[in-house]
């Protein structure tokens, strides 16, 4: 499938729309009419959600709403009392309760990590339940302590020497172990402080990007719904209220319930869909190369009529920026900066807007992954989305 | 069925004054003994707090005390006694109760003292607590539930100990279940055997209950 | 009599009472370990977490009974010789090993076992990969107070007919020979120390050594 990369959200809605009715009905997951009860209390009622391949599922809701309760009854951890769970079609009824949890994987939010195993080991748990061969197992752990972005030095420590973030990244890791089609998250973040949430989020992306699973995310907090999720379900009082693309969610909430959950901000958090790449633009940018003196950038500058000049290494990597200011008697002076603010190119427009708030800059040079120059970011671009 | 139960009663009856007289002796023994063993255990273990390699030594020989048999302690004790004419009576039970509940009290306290976190005395510190302050307002009401456990620990032990006393006719309950087994008395051994339960796990009771009772406020509220 | 000379006069006696006094022990012990694990198991099964819990607290207040306590218990009931004694050893012997085992595989943290359930664990699997392990400290904990408590109450049960060191103790407090005291208190005290070192040890060798390392 080839995607422009400039189209926005809508058109890729209306792609996977198009994808969806040609293959009808090849749901990896389908909960169908679901109820759970726990004595009198109803936690799910007749619920129906069906899941696609690959994509990202957010259950979402108030606490006791039924929605942890719902993924748990997909890898029977509960039984549910009336209705059917398809995965690929088969009910998870006529698969051994035990065989299915080996196939799909699942992180919990206290992670619950084998304090007596190492990394490796914990890592390497399911592959062993399911008999693998020690040589692929090897293979597997390398591959996945890579792609947690941890050092292969990891394997051999213990839980209780990681810090928090790391036994997050571990979790997933073991929970990816055997190679799962599916994944259960429960709450996976919740304990993790704000920061280093923010920087797994950003991993977790990058990860499911390249690995694709077909995941089911149980979250309390919006803001985690909207940026990670593909797909939302909101869920209260055991009802499915809303299930849809993030983007037709914030932009079309069903009813008060879903508008009150989104909160007053819900243009600022549209803004979490966005990406920085796709606002990039290179309209009168100016750069230099490193040996331009500071008289050669004024004199440019003030030609072009800019105050702001970028400073690129022969890679093309931002390695500094000058800029003008006006001094006394209309007398001009040229800074140079040779740490830039600047922000990532697979960043989201929200955090961008953030980071212009609190430096005061108007304008921000993106770079990709490695630090390689690929435009700058408007404030006014992100207002013109905003105010859509 | 019915006359014997009828002569058990009318045996207790019999008995009971001997029996009150051996459940106070018993309770005497311990009452003499404890004092001693908290006035040497709670200072030690204090002591020891702040000296990590003596409490290192004082704690693994403690430790090596409390496997050794209590009877076997006892006897030693008898022995050791003998040659101060001391090897009868309710001198060598005391000193054997004082010597084996005194460990539980010197661990639990040291243990108690130590746990307390160094963030906490370093605030009391910065506030300007003084040493003495430091001791008595943070550190002892933050370690008795600990200390109190480990009081509880010694007193069940000495119940225990106590009734080792009878076998150098120092009396207590031990009395009924040694001389009842030598005399193939069931009634006596019965008597004996439920009173020192009964004692061992009243004791327990009645100190858990104090424990709780010493037990700042603000360490038992659920979160 | 003296001390050495009596040690001398009395050499194959004293090694006889040793052996005894240490296959009382070890038979309770085994016999102790076996069934007290097993009932902790049995008792923190899912599903009967509230049995563990009762079982805790009874065998909580249970370690507050002197263990002469059960010796006459068991003289009352079942009577005078070998058999009662051991009866009584195993009896008293429980009461640690079950309130420690199952004290400790009811604290194992509950996301440690719902993970490996998620991950596919059969319930043998949590039970002798997850909880176990976990558990060993504890358990082991629990292994050496019953052993040092077999030790000791072995020596009591002499009154009884149990044989061993006690006999040595009891027939020095009663006819007053202070050198058959002193030997019976010492071997039985030195047999104490040295299977508790032994068990130290043990528990040192198969505690998993995740649950050792520091931050």
């Amino acid at each position: 499938m080839s995607t422009d990369n400039n189209s926005q959200e809508n058109n890729k809605i209306k792609n996977k729309e198009e994808q969806e009715k040609s293959k009808v009905k090849e749901y990896t997951i389908e909960l169908k009419n679901l109820t759970k009860r726990f004595g009198e209390k109803v936690a799910v009622d007749n619920l129906s959600l069906n899941m696609e391949k690959g994509t990202l599922t957010m259950l979402i809701g108030p606490s006791g709403c039924g929605k942890t309760t719902t993924m748990k009854m997909i890898n029977r951890l509960i039984q549910a009392d009336e209705g059917e769970i398809k995965l690929n079609g088969t009910s998870v009824y006529d698969i051994d309760p035990v065989q299915l949890r080996r196939t799909i994987g699942y992180v919990i939010q206290e992670i619950g990590l084998f304090p007596h195993f190492t990394v490796y080991d914990n890592i390497a748990t399911v592959p062993r339940l399911l008999k693998w061969d020690e040589n692929k197992i090897k293979k597997r752990v390398e591959e996945l302590l890579d792609m947690v972005t941890l050092d292969s030095s990891y394997a051999y420590r213990y839980p209780l020497q990681l810090s928090g973030g790391e036994r997050q990244r571990v979790g997933l890791a073991r929970a990816l172990g055997a190679d799962p089609e599916v994944l259960l998250m429960d709450e996976p973040f919740g304990a993790i402080d704000p920061i280093n949430r923010l920087k797994l989020h950003d991993s977790f992306l990058e990860i499911q990007e390249e690995i694709k699973k077909t995941i089911v995310f149980v979250t309390h907090d919006i803001n985690e719904a909207i940026k990670l999720g593909d797909k939302i379900a909101i869920i209260r009082a055991g009802k499915l209220v809303q299930y849809d693309y993030s983007a037709k969610i914030l932009y079309n909430p069903a009813n008060k319930f879903v508008e009150n959950l989104l909160g007053q901000d819900r243009s600022l958090k549209a803004l979490t869909l966005k990406k920085n790449k796709d606002f990039v633009s290179n309209e009168g940018v100016i750069t230099v190369s490193k040996d331009t003196t500071e008289d050669e950038v004024l004199k440019l500058l003030q030609k072009k009529n800019q105050i702001i000049a970028f400073v690129l290494d022969k890679n093309d990597k931002l390695v500094g920026r000058y800029w003008l200011e006006k001094a006394k008697k209309d007398k001009v002076e040229i800074n140079y900066d040779e740490e830039p603010i600047l922000i990532e190119q697979n960043n989201t427009l929200n955090e961008t807007l953030s980071t212009m708030f609190a430096c005061g800059e108007k304008l921000l040079p993106v770079v990709d992954r490695r630090n390689k120059f690929k435009g700058i970011i408007l404030l006014d671009k992100i207002f013109e989305e905003f105010n859509k | 069925m019915n006359n014997i139960e009828i002569s058990f009663i009318e045996w207790l009856g019999y008995f009971q004054g001997k029996i009150i007289q051996e459940l106070l002796r018993h309770i005497q023994i311990i009452a003499i003994s404890l004092p001693f063993a908290l006035i040497v255990g709670i200072p030690l273990g204090f002591y020891i707090s702040s000296r990590p390699k003596i409490a290192q030594i004082v704690i693994y020989l403690s430790s090596i005390m409390m496997t050794i048999p209590s009877l076997a302690l006892f006897g030693l004790m008898v022995v050791l006694l003998a040659p101060f004419k001391l090897g009868l009576g309710i001198v060598p039970a005391v000193i054997a109760i004082v010597l084996y509940s005194m460990l539980p009290i010197i661990r639990n306290t040291y243990i108690a003292i130590n746990q307390v976190p160094e963030g906490m005395i370093e605030a009391a510190k910065g506030m300007g607590m003084t040493k003495q302050q430091i001791l008595w307002r943070i550190k002892l009401p933050l370690s008795i539930p600990v200390i109190m456990a480990g009081i509880r620990n010694a007193m069940v032990l000495g119940v225990s100990v106590a009734t080792f006393a009878s076998l150098v006719a120092a009396g207590g309950l031990g009395y009924f279940i040694f001389s009842g087994i030598g005399r193939s008395n069931l009634r006596m051994v019965l008597v004996g055997a439920i009173l020192v339960s009964v004692l061992g796990i009243g004791v327990n009771y009645f100190l858990l209950l104090v424990e709780d009772w010493v037990t700042p406020k603000g360490l038992k509220v659920k979160r | 009599m003296n001390l050495f000379q009596y040690i001398s006069e009395n050499y194959n006696k004293i090694i006889d009472l040793c052996m005894e006094h240490f296959f009382l022990f070890l038979f309770s012990l085994i016999i102790t370990t076996i069934v007290g694990i097993a009932i902790s198991i049995f008792a923190t099964e899912e599903g009967k977490e509230n049995i563990g819990k009762i079982i805790v607290s009874v065998t909580g207040a249970a370690q507050a009974v002197p263990s002469i306590a059960v010796i006459a218990l068991v003289f009352i009931f079942v009577g005078i010789g070998k058999p009662p004694a051991i009866i009584a050893l195993i009896v008293y012997g429980l009461v640690p090993i079950i309130f420690n085992s199952t004290s400790g595989i009811l604290s194992v943290p509950r996301e440690i076992i719902e993970a490996g359930k998620g991950m596919g664990f059969t319930k043998r699997q949590v039970l002798w990969k997850l909880k176990i392990p976990i558990a060993i400290p504890v358990i082991m904990g629990g292994i050496r107070s019953t052993a040092t408590i077999i030790i000791g109450t072995a020596v009591i049960a002499s009154v009884i007919g149990g044989g061993g060191l006690g006999d040595l103790i009891f027939v020095g407090l009663k006819l007053n020979r202070p050198s058959v005291l002193i030997v019976g208190a010492a071997l039985s005290a030195i047999m104490a120390i040295i299977i508790d070192h032994i068990l130290a040890y043990i528990e040192k060798l198969i505690t998993p050594k995740g649950l050792k390392v520091k931050r």
